[in-house]
């Protein structure tokens, strides 16, 4: 009798079980294929399992450059996409372009107060602590998912050089990407070439590899400083040369990736460069190859680890003309780096960021006829963050990172935000924070008989910032953001130039102000339609009172993407406001315009025509010191380039 | 049959009949299964080719359900994949799947399809207004679906007369 019992009662649950079975077998165990229109009607969906990320509000002022905008624009290298930023300007020299953030634009810093991310991986060189972002700039745009722009101190999260702001490029997904090839040509003897292929398989498998070329006989430009000397008419022709490639391999799954990038600039430089021959230009080469790992592993409940593994080097020759005698001067870095992140949520109203990183800058070597320069550097680094949900409508996001290098540089960055959600789709975000940049191998190291002395011992710069913003969603189709700023700089670095000796070095100069109010919007219209703007009015002064060189006191962008049926034109116009040369002379406000326009001529075939300063206007750069120790005396400006045009032919398969 | 295995076989048909009528699945799977369907009930008017290439734009919003269309066949092809598409590579694709999160896009999309055999699948109630030629609508925890049908027979498409039928409407 027991025995019957036990077996009805088991084969019970076993019918009960097979029923329940039945009914919740969820469909998603069976292929997607098994499921036919009559079932879909009938399914019930559920809810999605996936951990939601929630977008918390970021504790800074971001600009999000899509993929999208780099396209409809024709932007050919990163200081194209930077220059439509916020608070942003570029300075084109004929050697580098430089980014100025905010009214702080110092020319000739190889844009060291900006940290360049490519995923997340740091792309500055070890010498120079270069962020490239002219042509030079080692990934070719048609690559980038996005560019995300943090303006102000990132040194909380990212360590030294993320000083004045932080530009993360991410690239597009493998299997976006597809198959096409592009041929162009333009003025100045422009030409090009690029190849691209990628693709997915239903493992999450992914692969994509990308090779690009471009060549430019450049442009003549009149140096009238220089009319006279010599015998020469102050015009430099032929000596703007520029040829360039790059190539991008990556390879991955569904957690993990790895990507090898390499990237060469020759470039041509007139102006007669730190008082070489005025009829020959310089000639700088630039060259890095980095490879960099990254994965990301969720692990239980609400936590993420992330790590990354980085190895790049950097070499730049440089060639000069001196009473006609040729020198060359070189330089060399090495590096590896690492690190690993935890992200996780150990309260409900909680997100904590844990982090911690080292950098083995294993050689920074610059040679030059006066002598070999060396200086390793090791940098451990560790940091953490933590946004707090205070209420629902307010945030607190806390960070700080501990930097510490073999060369006796120990800082510590702190960062805090308050956001306040205010009704009405209205964010209301208070930041302040502090971050440094310590001096790199070229202005502690770098020494030419003659005409530079080492820097030597040199304190880091530090900054100090507060931001109050406001951001205003406009629908779902925009938003405005109000902000105001200031920057206080300490013990900023720079070359002091001695005009009567030509001798250079680099010192802390002492210390700096810049503050400002910037407004931006964007809006999408109906049609398509989508324009995006900003206007900023910049105030900035030395220790003694004086404004800052290149410091202009009011920029404007209005850039628009307009859908013309078939076609598509891109719009971007800049003004940029009076400001001082290096000398404090006045240099008066100017508007440039590019204008870019698309089409198909069939399905598998594209074109796209751009014209750069459309209007030929007369654009000048404030130039450096290094352009002025010839025998022209000063040359407080450096002309820009007139309307050049382009266009490219892309075929798909 | 003894008593209690007959009501044992009834309380397990009755079950399995209850089964068919309640499936449960999580929304990716769902809309990439429609994906897929709409592939195999719609003609090209172009199909001497390999690849059938099924885009969709902005990040991944499908998944691992979309992952597992690679490959499938659909008559004489194959099904490829290619996610986070910008509206520029819109005509390298053959079907452009536009989740609602990248709703504003579509209009878009619709004027860089331009007349090409493209067949446009968007999500929300609003899609076909905007340019959709497939809308997919959710209803009472199910989701639905809604045809153009002027758009895609001028276009060159053929719509299978089973695929109008289980229509919510028929434009």
């Amino acid at each position: 009798m027991i025995h019957e019992r036990k077996s009805s009662s088991a084969s019970l649950a076993v019918w009960v079980g097979m029923s329940v079975l039945l009914v919740a077998h969820p469909a998603d165990a069976a292929d997607v294929d098994d499921l036919s229109l009559d079932d879909l009607l009938n399914t019930r969906i559920t809810t999605a399992s996936k951990f939601s990320q929630r977008i918390s509000e970021s504790p800074s002022t971001a600009t999000v450059i899509r993929g999208e905008e780099i396209r409809s624009h024709g932007w050919r290298n990163l200081s194209e996409a930077l220059a439509s930023v916020r608070g942003f300007e570029i300075s084109t020299a004929t050697d580098y372009r430089y980014l100025g953030v905010r009214g702080f634009s110092q020319p000739g810093d190889y844009n060291s107060r900006i940290l360049l991310l490519i995923d997340g991986i740091p792309a500055n060189d070890g010498i120079y602590d270069q962020a490239m972002i002219g042509s030079e700039f080692p990934l070719d745009m048609n690559l980038i998912e996005r560019i995300e722009v943090v303006p102000g101190p990132g040194s909380a999260l990212y360590g030294g050089n993320a000083y004045l702001a932080v530009v993360n490029v991410i690239t597009r997904q493998s299997d976006s990407i597809g198959r096409s090839v592009t041929v162009g040509a333009g003025s100045n003897g422009f030409s090009s070439g690029q190849a691209n292929a990628g693709g997915r398989d239903g493992t999450g498998r992914h692969w994509l590899i990308s090779a690009s070329t471009e060549r430019s006989t450049g442009s003549a430009r009149h140096f009238p400083q220089w009319d006279g000397i010599g015998g020469g008419d102050g015009w430099a022709r032929g000596l703007d040369d520029e040829r360039q490639r790059r190539l991008f391999l990556r390879y991955g799954d569904e957690d993990w990736s790895v990507h090898l990038l390499h990237g060469r600039r020759q470039k041509e430089a007139a102006g007669a460069l730190y008082a070489t021959d005025f009829d020959v230009p310089v000639t700088n080469i630039d060259a890095t190859t980095q490879i960099g790992l990254r994965f990301q592993r969720p692990l239980k409940t609400t936590w993420t680890l992330e790590g990354q593994a980085y190895a790049g080097q950097f070499h730049w020759e440089g060639r000069y003309r001196y009473s006609g005698a040729w020198e060359s001067d070189m330089a060399r870095s090495g590096w590896l780096g690492g690190s690993a992140q935890l992200t996780g949520k150990p309260w409900e109203n909680q997100t904590w960021v844990l982090g911690a990183s080292i950098r083995d800058d294993f050689k920074r070597d610059q040679e030059n006829t006066g002598g070999l320069s060396q200086g390793k550097r090791r940098t451990l680094s560790l940091y953490a963050q933590d946004d707090i949900r205070l209420t629902d409508m307010f945030a607190l996001n806390l960070g700080g990172r501990y930097d510490r290098d073999t060369l006796g540089s120990r800082q510590v960055s702190p960062r805090a935000a308050l956001i306040v959600n205010l009704p009405g789709a209205t964010v209301l975000k208070l930041m302040t924070g502090k971050a440094f940049r310590p001096p790199n191998a070229y202005e502690s190291n770098y020494s030419y008989p003659g005409t530079q002395l080492a820097g030597g011992t040199l304190k880091p710069e530090r900054i100090a910032t507060t931001e109050i913003a406001l951001e205003q969603a406009l629908g779902a189709h925009g938003r405005w953001t109000a902000s105001m700023y200031r920057n206080r700089f300490r013990d900023m670095l720079g070359t002091v130039t001695d005009f009567s000796t030509g001798l250079q070095q680099v010192q802390n100069i002492g210390d700096a102000l810049t503050e400002g109010l910037e407004l931006g919007a964007r809006y999408r219209f109906s049609g398509g339609v989508d324009v995006r703007g900003s206007l900023s009015w910049q105030h900035s002064e030395d220790a003694a009172g004086a404004p800052l060189p290149n410091s202009p006191r009011r920029l404007a962008r209005l850039l628009a993407v307009v859908p013309l049926g078939a076609y598509e034109l891109g719009w971007e116009t800049y003004y940029t406001g009076p400001r001082r040369d290096v000398f404090t002379n006045a240099v008066g406000g100017q508007t440039v315009s590019h204008a870019s326009l698309s089409g198909r001529f069939t399905r598998d075939l594209r074109w796209q025509v751009r014209a750069s300063n459309l209007f030929d206007r007369r654009v000048v750069t404030v130039a450096g010191p290094e352009y002025s120790l010839g025998a022209a005396g000063n040359v407080p400006t450096i002309p820009d380039y007139g309307r050049q045009m382009q266009i490219h032919l892309t075929a798909d398969f | 049959m003894s008593r209690t295995a007959f009501l044992r076989l009834l309380f397990v048909l009755g079950m399995s009949a209850a089964a068919t009528v309640s499936l449960a699945a999580d929304e990716a799977t769902v809309k990439a299964a429609y994906l897929y369907n709409f592939a195999k009930f719609i003609q090209w008017p172009d199909e001497q080719r390999a690849a059938l290439r099924l885009c969709i734009i902005g990040d991944d919003a499908l998944g691992q359900p979309l992952h597992s269309l690679i490959g499938k066949p659909v008559r004489n092809m194959q099904i490829s994949v290619r996610h986070g598409v910008a509206v520029h590579d819109v005509p390298q694709c053959d079907l452009v799947f536009v989740p609602a999160d990248h709703a504003q896009s579509l209009e878009r999309v619709r004027q860089v399809v331009n007349g090409y055999p493209i067949l446009i699948v968007a999500e929300s109630s609003d899609a076909m207004p905007k340019g959709a030629m497939v809308a997919l609508i959710q209803s009472d925890g199910r989701i639905v679906f809604e045809v153009d049908l002027a758009v895609t027979r001028r276009l060159g498409f053929q719509v299978s007369a089973k695929m109008l039928q289980l229509a919510r409407k028929v434009y």
